[in-house]
């Protein structure tokens, strides 16, 4: 790839909670670098508590970093003065996961759009209308709903008036955070349908947060599964997940809700998310994982499988070196 | 195969058709919620205020010229009797509400506007500004309020100015907390960062986005507030520190009324006495009705 | 084989809002075999909570039960009579929520709320060693959760407890309103399995309304799928998962994305309650691709077809 991606992210580190106590592992982001390339859907599964939602937020500058770096079209989010932030926060911006709480109850739908418009110039003085009536017809709204307030709104529709304010900013980049997940199935496939057809046409970057691995097959090109605060395993969205390799993302797969259940036992895995469980330097899986083992007490190390797979797992890295086993692939060892 | 199954004839055709909202029906459940006493106090206190309004015509004598005519009861000519400088008590009761209304409406807006912006810009930086606002409540709320405003009318003299500044004061706790607190949960709600993200500025968040969803507990607090103070003036008054005589108050005439009840006077304070427990009370059922309407969890989709 | 359990027949439901009444649950019935896990599945929206709720004597404030009847153990009683219906229940019958959080007093630890379930169910045995049992039946270790609050421990675990509680008076019937919605996929997927263990060892029928067709699919045996208010078809789960008839049991199986095999998503159009009110019609006939003026026109009847009941006139006759 020639051209530089539209997010680079690289080693960010966001922790909560105790800090006199650094050796715990706490909730947050842990050292997670990755890329999203222009045009690109980028799907982020995990359970909740994983750190998806804090990365997100770091991402569109909502929180600070405590460490590493989000380059956003070759500008380091660390570098801008909070003036310049102000006006950089158009290239990427968010749509949150509650219809309930993503708009201004007091503020038609007009007026909460207008401003991003107004507050990064896209759009000409006079001619806001216009291209809010364009911008509904993409989104699927219907022009009546401009002039409506969110209590007026049904939950894919108010979904669907957040999505179209972050269209409003012309961003290079849109945060995605669980969209659809407080809404119906019927109204998750419409909003569904809808991204993926703006997203054809707009052509922006995608990063898609979810917790619905169907969801994010759906839609997304590129997936990463992450477990507390780190990625656990990438790669184009067919691989991960027709042919997972970690255990994590295994059990994630077996464990979604399917209309025709597959037959057979399930790989399963003990217990719950839990952070206290999870020692210092150790595979944070270690302690759910069913194929857990003594080497799991040191980090694994990110073993490179053909397009652009990456597994973090003590299980690929040795399939690595013996040659495949349990991955149909052939594979090659990448030092690290 | 033909299969036919005829409808269950077991759900009776609807009963009662819903009623086509009528406009009284439309004013009476869209506006009250069908909360009957509300529409009462409501219309209670439209009337009090109608009468505080027009006051100045409704008058029938001046509520200050003193007549030999002292403690006549009830009459064609004095309808409410005189008191005991010779004083029409109807057309003084009247001129006390509009005056209370006034010194009371005054002292709660006052109050309104600056609690709620101290409350505001405390709950959204917090911090050291934050720390120092709540303390300053703390103070002012830990006094008896009866004491405090009565020590700082002693200290500012007398007068009404002193009686609204007053009444601002001993207010603006209620609504710098409840608005701190309001701003407090709303501040992180999502809809906020989707204005940051869309380029807003600080004021604009605070203005535009924070304040016009913290404001409708004030309206309740408010007409329950009011209720309060048009109290509390009354109080100050009867007690002697508040309006002082000659002007009308309805504190000040149930004060001087009582001292004529053993002689039977009955009248001097039974006029001022009703009308200013209908004030508050219609206010009372104002806020309690507002209460029900405003609740968000009483008014969902 | 038909040993009902529970049944409702012909339930009906008005909303009485701002003098304005709706009807919102229009005559469904459906029965619930002992130790059976039945699906219901629709929109949220669809009456579907309202409904079971109201069988159970639970009606909330503002609605009105116009008709039908509910039958517990071989015991009907008018669904009117709403007190009669909870006192005939509730010994029999427990609730599980969606907000197991909510549903916990947040002053309390988790095993007092447990032993005080077990107390009010009024049974001889030492409460005591009992909350040992159901902690142990609901798959948390006593020990890890004695003295623990509602706040100390996650979701999955909290939905557990409360499972504890509802047990507690050895219900014959559990009725699951969404039970997994705030829970991950891992921790959702142990519950439904769980709940189906207890159907088979205890002979509990379990009533678990969903919003996602794919949710009830591994478990349930039978379900019913309403849309406004009106049961759209309902029956065997594998033949109607197999062959859908309702157009809107269709729309809804293919709302629904695959992780397996990934394709085009056909959303449904429109809204739960939409289109024209007041009359006597097929409630999906608003967002139905296959409407006539027929299904403006009356109610469809249940059309028994293929080991299910479907109510859509596409099916009213079949050629010879």
């Amino acid at each position: 790839m020639t051209a530089s991606p539209v997010l680079s992210v690289r080693k960010l580190t966001k922790l909560f909670g105790d800090r006199t106590r650094p050796e715990a592992v706490n909730v947050g982001v842990r050292g997670v670098s990755f890329d999203v390339e222009g045009g690109e859907v980028v799907g982020l599964i995990g359970e909740s508590g994983c750190g998806k939602t804090t990365l997100g937020r770091c991402v569109v500058g909502l929180q600070k970093p405590d460490d590493g770096h989000i380059v956003i079209n070759d500008t380091d989010l660390a570098s801008l003065s909070p003036a310049r932030m102000r006006t950089f926060r158009k290239a990427v911006q968010i749509v949150f996961q509650r219809p309930e709480t993503c708009l201004n109850p007091r503020m038609s739908v007009f007026t909460f759009v207008k401003q991003a418009m107004r507050n990064f110039d896209t759009v000409p003085r006079g001619h806001e209308r216009a291209r809010m009536i364009e911008l509904a017809q993409l989104v699927g709204l219907k022009e009546e709903a401009l002039d409506r307030f969110p209590h007026q709104l049904s939950g894919g529709e108010r979904q669907r008036v957040a999505i179209m304010r972050a269209l409003a900013c012309e961003p290079s980049l849109i945060v995605l955070d669980e969209p659809t997940s407080a809404l119906d199935v019927s109204v998750q496939a419409q909003v569904l349908r809808t991204l993926k057809d703006l997203q054809r046409e707009v052509g922006t970057s995608f990063l898609f947060i979810s917790h619905d691995v169907a969801v994010v097959r759906y839609i997304c090109s590129r997936v990463m599964v992450m477990y507390l605060g780190v990625i656990v395993e990438e790669g184009p969205s067919e691989i991960v997940l027709g042919h997972p390799v970690h255990p994590y993302t295994q059990a994630l797969l077996a464990a979604a809700p399917r209309i025709t259940p597959k037959p057979g036992p399930h790989p399963s895995l003990k217990g719950e998310l839990v952070l206290a469980d999870v020692g210092p330097g150790e595979c944070p899986v270690r302690a759910r994982c069913p194929m857990a083992h003594e080497r799991c007490r040191t980090a694994p190390p990110v073993t490179q499988l053909p397009e652009g797979h990456r597994v973090a797992c003590w299980l690929a890295a040795d399939a690595a070196t013996d040659g495949p086993i349990s991955i149909q692939t052939p594979s090659k060892k990448v030092p690290q | 195969m033909n299969m036919r199954v005829d409808p269950m004839p077991t759900t009776p055709a609807l009963p009662r058709r819903p009623a086509g909202p009528t406009p009284w029906r439309r004013f009476y459940y869209g506006i009250f919620g069908g909360d009957a006493l509300g529409l009462a106090g409501t219309a209670m206190l439209a009337a009090l205020l109608a009468i505080a309004i027009v006051g100045p015509w409704l008058v029938t004598h001046d509520p200050l010229l003193t007549t030999p005519q002292t403690l006549l009861p009830p009459t064609a000519e004095h309808w409410l009797g005189t008191d005991h400088f010779g004083r029409d008590v109807f057309s003084r009761t009247i001129t006390s509400l509009r005056i209370d209304f006034i010194v009371a409406g005054l002292g709660v807006s006052g109050a309104i506007l600056i609690g709620s912006l101290l409350g505001l810009v405390c709950g959204y930086v917090g911090g050291w500004f934050d720390d120092l606002v709540m303390r300053g409540v703390d103070i002012v709320q830990s006094f008896p309020l009866l004491l405090i405003a009565m020590v700082l009318i002693l200290v500012m003299g007398p007068g009404l100015e002193s009686i609204v500044i007053v009444t601002v004061l001993i207010n603006i706790p209620i609504y710098a907390r409840v608005i701190r607190g309001e701003t407090l949960s709303r501040k992180t709600l999502e809809y906020i960062d989707a204005a940051r993200c869309s380029g807003a500025s600080e004021m604009s968040i605070l203005f535009r986005h924070l304040m016009p969803n913290t404001l409708s507990p004030i309206i309740v607090h408010g007409s329950l507030n009011l209720a309060a103070a048009v109290g509390n003036v009354a109080a100050l008054s009867f007690l002697g520190v508040g309006i002082r005589p000659p002007t009308p108050d309805l504190g000040v005439m149930v004060a001087e009324g009582t001292n004529y009840l053993v002689q039977g006077a009955w009248w001097m304070s039974i006029g001022p006495g009703l009308v200013l427990a209908l004030t508050i009370f219609s206010l009372n059922l104002l806020g309690d009705c507002l209460e029900g309407r405003l609740d968000p969890r009483r008014t969902e989709a | 084989m038909a040993d009902v359990l529970f049944s409702i027949e012909g339930l009906t439901i008005d909303s009485v809002r701002g003098g304005v009444r709706r009807r919102i649950v229009d005559d469904i019935s459906l029965s619930v075999e002992r130790g059976e896990l039945y699906g219901l599945v629709g929109e949220s929206g669809s009456g579907k909570s309202i409904s079971m709720m109201a069988s159970v004597g639970l009606a909330a404030s503002g609605l009105e039960v116009m008709a039908g009847s509910v039958a517990f153990s071989g015991r009907a009683l008018p669904a009117r009579n709403q007190r009669g219906l909870r006192g005939n229940l509730s010994r029999g019958v427990s609730l599980l929520f969606q907000n197991a959080k909510g549903a916990l007093n947040p002053f309390k630890t988790v095993d007092r709320q447990v032993e005080r379930a077990l107390r009010r169910s009024g049974r001889q045995t030492d409460p005591r060693a009992e909350v040992e049992v159901l902690f142990r039946v609901v798959g948390l270790n006593y020990r890890d959760f004695r003295g623990k609050y509602p706040h100390q421990i996650s979701g999955g675990q909290a939905q557990r407890v409360a499972m504890a509680c509802a047990l507690a008076t050895e219900p014959a019937l559990l009725i699951a309103d969404e039970p997994t919605t705030a829970l991950d996929v891992t921790t959702e997927r142990e519950l439904l399995r769980f709940l189906a263990r207890l159907c088979e060892e205890r002979e509990m029928a379990i009533v678990l309304i969903a919003h996602n067709l794919s949710l009830v699919s591994e478990y349930c045996r039978r379900l019913s799928i309403m849309h406004a208010g009106q049961v759209v078809e309902s029956g065997n789960l594998k033949t109607i998962f197999a062959d859908p008839l309702h157009p809107y049991t269709r729309g809804l199986i293919a709302a629904v994305p695959d992780v397996d095999q990934p394709r085009e998503l056909v959303p449904l159009i429109g809204n739960v309650w939409g289109g024209p009110e007041g009359i006597e019609r097929c409630r999906f006939s608003h967002r139905c691709q296959f409407a006539t003026p027929v299904c403006e026109a009356r109610h469809p009847p249940a059309i028994e077809r293929a080991g299910r009941a479907v109510h859509c006139v596409l099916y009213e006759e079949v050629p010879a």
